[in-house]
């Protein structure tokens, strides 16, 4: 009896996590892989594991996305040779054709591939913390994911911060 | 009045302070607010930050309207399997023995029933959830669903989202929900009331009964426009009342 409480209890509490951190999540993991598809079967995959693991973890926000990150480099090391993360001109899944002007839709994808080009032109700690930053995630949580202090993400936070927008005006943008 | 230098927190305390983490400690955004020079900086800080957050929205994909179901129900299955595996079929058998000899088991009643009653089929195969509670489900999408609460409820609401999935998925906020699963019928057996019920319905599901306690509490399409959420076409919300639908 007591077991099915307890499991009641752990779904109870898992569902809503759910709800807290499947978007920030997917928001992450889109913006690294750029296919929403992919993005969202790793989403769900590390919510089954968490749910496999059958008690949660201390920071589960910071464990779901260890957890995503693993299975990601695992899909990429299955198709390796397959096209590399976050390269200039990525592997950006097709997005439903909002634009009526095909002339915006061809910006639109062109700004998409400078935005690739200037995050893959900083370090991977740098990109990762403003990815994950961005996606909502708190400074503890990117300090458990990367392995640092949640004083050296605010430094790195800092850093990315500047040198993407550096980086961006210098390849596509006249600086102001 | 000018501060001395080396009292100005550095840049990185400063974004931390706008992103609302305390890494720097508390007295920061007091700092900023009393220093001209220090929101100066802040302000510039936070106009970088936000053009890298508009950048960073150019790579995103829509995201999903509603949440796909959580697949409670696919790993209770595979633990039951699990289970079943470890328990061997010597288990099974000896179940199957206790349960032919007790007075009232079905396995009993069954056998007393006689060829007669055999042939007679159920129309639907009714298969109870795994688990005695349950907080989320999905099943396969019939075309025409009946969502069934099994007790009577005056609160909480039920909150029908169309999604990009195959499956309906169910889940409860709060309260205690076990799930019985027919073809085309759910039956939610609301032993604890919730204060909401998600149900996420892909374009496959094209009429939706919900009876509470036997009453009709709504029916779509046929009364959408009492229950559909403006803002949102992809939303409908229905509250619990005790009225039903004539």
């Amino acid at each position: 009896m007591r077991a099915d409480y307890s499991t009641s209890r752990f779904e109870a509490e898992l569902t809503r996590l759910y709800h807290a951190k499947y978007r920030s999540l997917y928001r992450y993991l889109d913006r690294v892989l750029g296919d929403d598809q992919l993005a969202s079967d790793i989403t769900q995959e590390s919510f089954v594991r968490l749910l496999d693991r059958g008690s949660l973890p201390e920071d589960p926000g910071a464990w779901l996305v260890s957890v995503a990150r693993n299975l990601m480099r695992d899909h990429y090391r299955r198709t390796e040779g397959r096209k590399r993360l976050l390269l200039v001109g990525g592997n950006d899944a097709p997005r439903p054709s909002a634009a009526a002007d095909p002339s915006a839709a061809v910006d639109q994808e062109e700004q998409r591939r400078e935005v690739r080009a200037a995050l893959d032109r900083l370090g991977v700690q740098e990109r990762e913390a403003l990815l994950l930053r961005h996606a909502g995630y708190s400074y503890r949580e990117i300090a458990l994911t990367l392995d640092l202090t949640e004083t050296n993400v605010s430094t790195i936070l800092l850093r990315a911060t500047a040198s993407f927008r550096k980086v961006y005006q210098e390849l596509y943008r006249d600086p102001a | 009045m000018t501060q001395p230098e080396q009292t100005h927190p550095g840049e990185a305390d400063l974004l931390a302070a706008i992103h609302r983490e305390d890494v720097a400690g508390s007295g920061i955004r007091e700092h900023i607010a009393q220093c001209e020079r220090c929101a100066e900086r802040t302000q510039l800080l936070s106009d970088e930050d936000l053009a890298v957050a508009a950048l960073l929205r150019v790579l995103d994909h829509p995201a999903p309207v509603a949440l796909p179901g959580l697949p409670l129900a696919r790993l209770r299955r595979g633990r039951l399997r699990r289970a079943m595996l470890v328990a061997g079929p010597g288990a099974l058998l000896a179940i199957a023995a206790a349960a032919a000899v007790l007075p009232r088991s079905p396995v009993r009643q069954w056998m007393h029933r006689g060829n007669a009653a055999a042939a007679v089929a159920p129309s639907a195969t009714t298969i109870e959830s795994a688990a005695p509670l349950a907080s989320a489900i999905a099943v396969v999408a019939p075309k025409s669903l009946v969502v069934e609460f099994r007790r009577e409820q005056l609160s909480g609401v039920i909150e029908l989202s169309r999604s990009s999935g195959t499956d309906v998925g169910f889940r409860s906020r709060g309260g205690t929900t076990a799930y019985q699963v027919a073809a085309g019928r759910v039956v939610i057996d609301n032993q604890v009331a919730a204060e909401a019920y998600l149900i996420d319905l892909p374009a496959t599901v094209q009429e939706i009964q919900i009876l509470v306690d036997h009453r009709l509490l709504m029916r779509w399409p046929a009364d959408s426009s009492r229950f559909a959420v403006s803002q949102h076409p992809q939303l409908a919300r229905v509250f619990f009342t005790r009225g039903a639908i004539p």
